[in-house]
């Protein structure tokens, strides 16, 4: 077992307890489950917290795995209920807050890596346009976003997205093509 | 083919999720048509502008903060998926908790109201007889026995026996 073994392969160990498995797993895993978290929640550290999750649930159910589903495909569908859920609460406690007229203390940070290295002008651009992104992103409708995230940056095919997603590929298709068409309209303007 | 039928598959086009006569059917409809180029080069442009969106780093300690979660949870079991605090369990409808706490208290309601029937008067077996029958024919006379009225006129008397002992001692 190393850095070569496939994934369903590692997993298959993980079922059966085998902690060097799962480290080998989450190690390669952790950064793409952190940025699609992070793109499709729009909040740092709500991010860090939700990809931890994602690993721990993986653990906890890895004796209900099928070796016959991809790992990818199985691991994404983890992450994008508990995002889900995440979304759900938090509005949840939005709504609590508006009835308890109760300021919410806590707003999405959109902080990004830049290449500190960058002079300071170029750096502003890249943040200002990275923020930019982020907003635009986070203005599509859930389903939407999810599967032009999956899709974007985390290259999966339209396929494994309905696997994902727990529908059809006509349907991820049409999802992706209406994202595109909002995201192009809401850049333009911007 | 259309062009409106074209740009529904510009951008399965630019994903490569297109079969090989679709795609061929789009690139022939693309070199006839600058309409359907041009709106191809915005797809194209909206998909590389997301590239600007930068990645975050993994955090330091992220592996170690998995392990220590793990160790103070145990493995989704039944017991795991019953413990409160599980997602699961939290995910259950109010409306399901609210209908199990509904009937569990019928159920105990119904065994404290019958623990404490049992005592007076209505499990007291019916047992019929002479002086039952009389018994129960007290119910028509001005004051039935058992009543709040019999109580009063027996209290009176017996606070009236007691004044004429004391005035009249033997």
């Amino acid at each position: 077992m190393d850095k070569q073994t496939p994934s369903e392969e590692l997993m298959a160990r993980v079922s059966e307890g085998d902690d060097y498995a799962f480290q080998i797993l989450a190690n390669r895993h952790q950064a793409s489950v952190l940025n699609m978290i992070y793109r499709f929640m729009g909040d740092r550290s709500k991010s860090e917290d939700l990809a931890q999750e994602t690993f721990l649930q993986v653990w906890r159910a890895a004796k209900s795995y099928q070796r016959k589903s991809k790992f990818t495909t199985w691991l994404y569908r983890i992450c994008v209920n508990l995002c889900l859920n995440e979304i759900k609460s938090a509005r949840r406690k939005k709504w609590l807050q508006f009835f308890l007229n109760a300021p919410d203390s806590k707003h999405p940070e959109n902080k990004t890596l830049i290449d500190e290295s960058s002079n300071p002008e170029d750096l502003l651009l890249a943040r200002e346009r990275s923020r930019q992104i982020t907003n635009v992103l986070q203005s599509l409708p859930e389903n939407q976003r999810i599967a032009l995230i999956l899709k974007r940056y985390v290259d999966l095919s339209y396929e494994e997205i309905s696997h994902v997603l727990g529908c059809s590929v006509s349907a991820v298709d049409s999802l992706i093509v209406r994202a595109k068409r909002t995201l192009q309209k809401k850049l333009e303007k911007s | 083919m259309k062009c409106h039928t074209i740009e529904e598959k510009l951008s399965a086009y630019q994903d490569g999720e297109l079969s090989v006569s679709e795609k061929e059917q789009v690139e022939r409809h693309l070199d006839s048509c600058q309409s359907c180029r041009e709106q191809q080069v915005k797809i194209q442009q909206t998909w590389q502008s997301l590239g600007d969106l930068q990645e975050i780093p993994t955090p330091a300690g992220f592996y170690g903060r998995i392990t220590q979660k793990i160790h103070h949870s145990p493995r989704q079991g039944l017991i795991g998926a019953l413990q409160w605090g599980n997602w699961g369990f939290k995910a259950l409808p109010s409306a399901v908790i609210t209908s199990i706490t509904l009937a569990i208290g019928i159920l105990f309601g119904t065994y404290v109201g019958n623990s404490l029937a049992k005592f007076q008067p209505f499990h007291r077996p019916i047992v019929f007889s002479e002086e039952s029958l009389l018994s129960s024919l007290k119910m028509f006379e001005p004051v039935p026995p058992g009543t709040l009225s019999d109580g009063y006129e027996r209290l009176m008397s017996s606070v009236q026996l007691h004044i004429e002992n004391e005035s009249h001692p033997k």
